[in-house]
């Protein structure tokens, strides 16, 4: 009960931080709002001032502050000064988009990443674990602006079997139902007409593994560590003692042991995927929350900044604590 | 047990192959299926679909070019006038009345939101004027009120009144003759609305949505716009110019400059705009693509402020005329996608003076105008260089290190700034540069276009004469060709005008940079037009 308070009243205070932040560094940096929207031409004195006055920045930043944090607590989470929609619907329009890719690529990387990882740890220090982790070290290093294009070089124009980028074939219009495209298309397809579905997972291959090499590197060299750290302890030993078979011994004394601290480790990696979002989206031209965020940072659009890096920032802090409550499930330790 | 592993890894790679082409084939299926939608592919989403509020080029190519029709249009890649939703037109002696009679046959389009129960007439043209016009129009405040260009171009002061004469004539009035006049309804923000469109919105209190659902007469009516991703268009099948080749239009957004050329490759654009200027090349030489190559009615120049000494000096602007090495620029910045600028516009507008002769790249005689200009040497300048890409100069940055090394041969050291793109523009306006780097693109092919707005005394107070010249001889020679409707007559006049550039030089023009769009071989008669995209309709698919 206190552990959950603690955990709660950091997350309060973590959003003022985060708040003020958002709200300082978006206004630290240079360039004005109001410019931006009027264009290259221009606008004269008298419409510069009613524009600002209409965007609410005529006003000091302490009350703009105040009001930013007053409306944030009435659910007013701003409009964006672009679009003029809502920045939450804005943001709940987006996110499947980003959600799908992250955990498509969360896929891409446990799946190739956790076997490489223990079958490294397996075989330590011989020519297949320094190829393993080189290649992981290599992928951990590669920016994704460069890897991305590298990709698409290989993928799309050489082999000619992955579209370029997008979320779908621009000939499919699919209505908007859950924005998770994998759904939608099934849902249109009615379960029978597959074309939908093997387009819009085809344009998601391509992203998601630019975007889960990260994750990829990453666990591969967790899994690695912590299996070495538990084959060499003495239950293990124990275990090979007793004449159990090698992958008795690797699955169920090895694996179930070294996943517990493997899933901390991954909810850290979320913080990293939303920022490989923002570039991965930018260059696949994926309409996620990374694109929207970039896309307003360019612009200035000072509501949906705050307001974005608050729900992303928000999202991470809830995947954390998801997380601890799953670590204090799976640590039999924790539970007394 | 290494062997299994390898056997393993062989399977898993040969399944995933066989899923992948498995995979591909299927998607393929459905593009032979729809093969009658032709894809653009521009580097960024529109700001609003009403060329009236907004400035910039996406969103004109998003909803005046393929949505919208004016009162008249440019002649496909030319500068030239010529109907469209008025049939013909008549102008008084004195050059202040305008008479249009419109065509009857126009209908406006049928959206998810709208039926128009009348065909167009002279009601929308009173409305698309009087909305930007009239402060009191009840739809002027809607989306911001900013009608950029209608007040840049200054139409407000120009305009006296429209009137309705019956259902298809309408008068306009000017104030004041003005030459360049019918070339400016002819721009992006004079297009048509529907007046039945706007009222109905009005009723539901939801006036907004015209600048965001539009309807208009052009050739393809909008669907649906996914922000940043993608826009759907349909083929208006009663257009009134004829039917489109094609059934529907989709923009595929593609902000990444490689990103959008590869997808030009695999055929996922039939048309990019902007390919990057390192694989133009590579473009020109692939079997499957073209390279649409079009000289843009553009000048980048640098303006000396001279409001400002020592930069008020002939004698000085000359030697720093003569000691920059344009002909480097060329190749280094513009990588050759340029060419090298004399006039303040470019050759492709008529009145351009051939007659004129550059000043050469002479370092010796720029010290020599350097010592008759009196100025103590060393001299400490300020330049700003140029934070964004543009045509008219791709890489400010690049340019003024060249600048700088240029001028200091000569004595001038050369402190390079720089800022961001809204401030910069805003900053120059103000007159705070020495040096600025700075360019114009040209909106309806009228020498005007370019003196006006670059060398008139007024547009020091609007900021677009950033060299801030006032020199009368100059002026008067610009008010006169703005006002004198006979073209010939124009033509001596901006030629003269253009002499006396040459002599005050106050601004160092420099390249003309060419545009580019990269296309599929197999589509056919797309012809790039100077102001946008105004003939996608009549685009073949193979």
């Amino acid at each position: 009960m206190i552990f959950l308070l603690q955990k709660t009243l950091q997350v309060v205070v973590a959003f003022f931080v985060i708040s003020f932040f958002a709200f300082i560094l978006v206004r630290l940096a240079p360039g004005d709002p109001v410019l931006v929207l009027v264009g290259e031409r221009g606008a004269d004195p008298q419409t510069y001032k009613e524009m600002q006055q209409r965007l609410g920045l005529d006003k000091p930043p302490v009350v703009q502050y105040a009001l930013f944090v007053k409306n944030l607590f009435s659910g007013d989470w701003g409009i964006s000064i672009v679009s003029k929609e809502s920045v939450l619907k804005e943001f709940f329009q987006r996110l499947p988009a980003t959600l799908e890719l992250a955990f498509m690529a969360f896929l891409f990387g446990s799946l190739i990443g956790v076997p490489l990882g223990i079958f490294a740890a397996i075989k330590r220090n011989t020519f297949w674990d320094y190829s393993c982790m080189s290649l992981s070290l290599l992928g951990y290093s590669m920016p994704i602006f460069w890897w991305g294009p590298l990709l698409i070089l290989f993928f799309s124009i050489t082999l000619g079997i992955t579209p370029v980028s997008g979320r779908l074939d621009v000939f499919m219009d699919i209505p908007f139902v859950t924005g998770f495209l994998l759904i939608d298309t099934l849902l249109y397809g009615e379960f029978s007409d597959f074309s939908y579905f093997f387009s819009a997972l085809s344009h998601l291959l391509l992203t998601s593994m630019a975007m889960g090499t990260v994750a990829l590197a990453f666990l591969s060299r967790m899994t690695r560590a912590n299996m070495i750290e538990v084959l060499g302890e003495d239950y293990v030993k124990t275990a090979k003692a007793k004449g159990l078979p090698f992958w008795r011994v690797v699955i169920f004394h090895g694996i179930r042991n070294a996943s517990i601290p493997l899933m901390t480790s991954a909810g850290l990696l979320i913080g990293q995927q939303i920022t490989g979002a923002l570039l991965t989206e930018t260059i696949f031209s994926w309409p996620g929350i990374g694109k929207w965020l970039v896309k307003s940072v360019e612009a200035r659009d000072y509501p949906v900044v705050q307001g974005g890096i608050i729900l992303i920032a928000g999202m991470i802090i809830f995947v954390n604590f998801i997380v601890d409550l799953l670590y204090y499930w799976a640590d039999p330790r924790l539970r007394k | 047990m290494r062997k299994s592993y390898t056997r393993l890894l062989l399977h898993s790679l040969t399944y995933m192959g066989l899923f992948l082409s498995f995979m591909s084939s299927c998607t393929k299926k459905t593009k032979s299926e729809k093969g009658k939608t032709l894809v653009f592919c521009p580097t960024g989403g529109p700001s609003a679909f009403n060329p009236q509020i907004v400035s910039d080029e996406l969103s004109s190519t998003a909803s005046s070019d393929v949505i919208f029709n004016r009162l008249v249009e440019f002649k496909e890649a030319t500068t030239e006038i010529i109907p469209s939703l008025a049939e013909r037109w008549e102008i008084s002696p004195d050059n202040l009345s305008y008479t249009f009679y419109l065509r009857k046959d126009v209908s406006f389009h049928k959206t998810e939101k709208f039926t128009p129960t009348r065909n167009f007439n002279a009601d929308d043209v009173l409305f698309s004027f009087y909305r930007q016009m009239d402060s009191n129009h009840p739809y002027h405040k809607v989306s911001g009120g900013n009608y950029i260009y209608f007040n840049d171009m200054g139409l407000k002061d120009i305009i006296e009144s429209v009137t309705k004469k019956d259902d298809y004539t309408v008068a306009i009035k000017l104030k004041r003759s003005n030459a360049p006049f019918l070339a400016n309804l002819a721009m992006h923000f004079m297009s048509i609305h529907s007046q039945e469109y706007a009222d109905t919105l009005a009723k539901i209190n939801s006036m907004e949505t015209l600048d965001t659902h539009p309807v208009g007469t052009g050739p393809f009516t909008f669907q649906s716009y996914v922000k940043d991703s993608v826009i759907r268009y349909k083929a208006n099948d009663s257009y009134f110019e004829g039917k489109p080749t094609v059934e529907s239009l989709v923009f595929a957004i593609t902000a990444d400059n490689s990103v959008r050329y590869q997808k030009l490759k695999t055929g996922e654009c039939h048309i990019i705009t902007e390919p990057p200027i390192t694989d133009l090349e590579a473009i020109r030489t692939n079997p499957a693509l073209e390279l649409k190559e079009q000289e843009s009615l553009s000048i980048g120049y640098m303006a000396f402020n001279t409001e400002k000494a020592p930069l008020n000096n002939l004698d000085f602007r000359k030697a720093v005329y003569h000691a920059l090495n344009r002909n480097a620029y060329l190749s280094a910045v513009y990588l050759n996608n340029a060419v090298l600028a004399q006039n303040p516009y470019p050759p492709s507008i008529w009145g351009y003076n051939d007659a004129i002769v550059d000043y050469p790249y002479d370092v010796e005689l720029a010290k020599s105008f350097l010592k008759k200009s009196g100025v103590s040497l060393p001299v400490d300048l300020t330049l700003w260089s140029m934070p964004v890409s543009r045509p008219y100069n791709p890489n400010g940055k690049k340019m003024a290190e060249m600048m700088q090394s240029d001028l200091s041969k000569i004595g001038i050291n050369i402190k390079i700034e720089t800022f961001d793109w809204p401030t910069y523009l805003s900053k120059s306006k103000k007159g705070e540069h020495q040096l600025l780097q700075i360019g114009w693109m040209g909106d309806n092919g009228d020498p005007d276009n370019f003196m006006q707005v670059l060398l008139s005394c007024e547009a020091i107070a609007s900021g677009s004469n950033m060299s801030r010249f006032c020199h009368e001889p100059l002026n008067s020679l610009l008010v006169q060709a703005q006002t004198e409707p006979d073209v010939a007559k124009r033509i001596s006049l901006y030629r003269k005008a253009q002499e006396v550039f040459h002599e005050q030089i106050p601004f160092v023009p420099l390249a003309h940079g060419k545009k580019y769009r990269g296309i599929r071989k197999e589509i056919g008669n797309y012809i790039p037009s100077l102001f946008g995209e105004r003939l996608l309709h009549k685009v073949t698919l193979p």
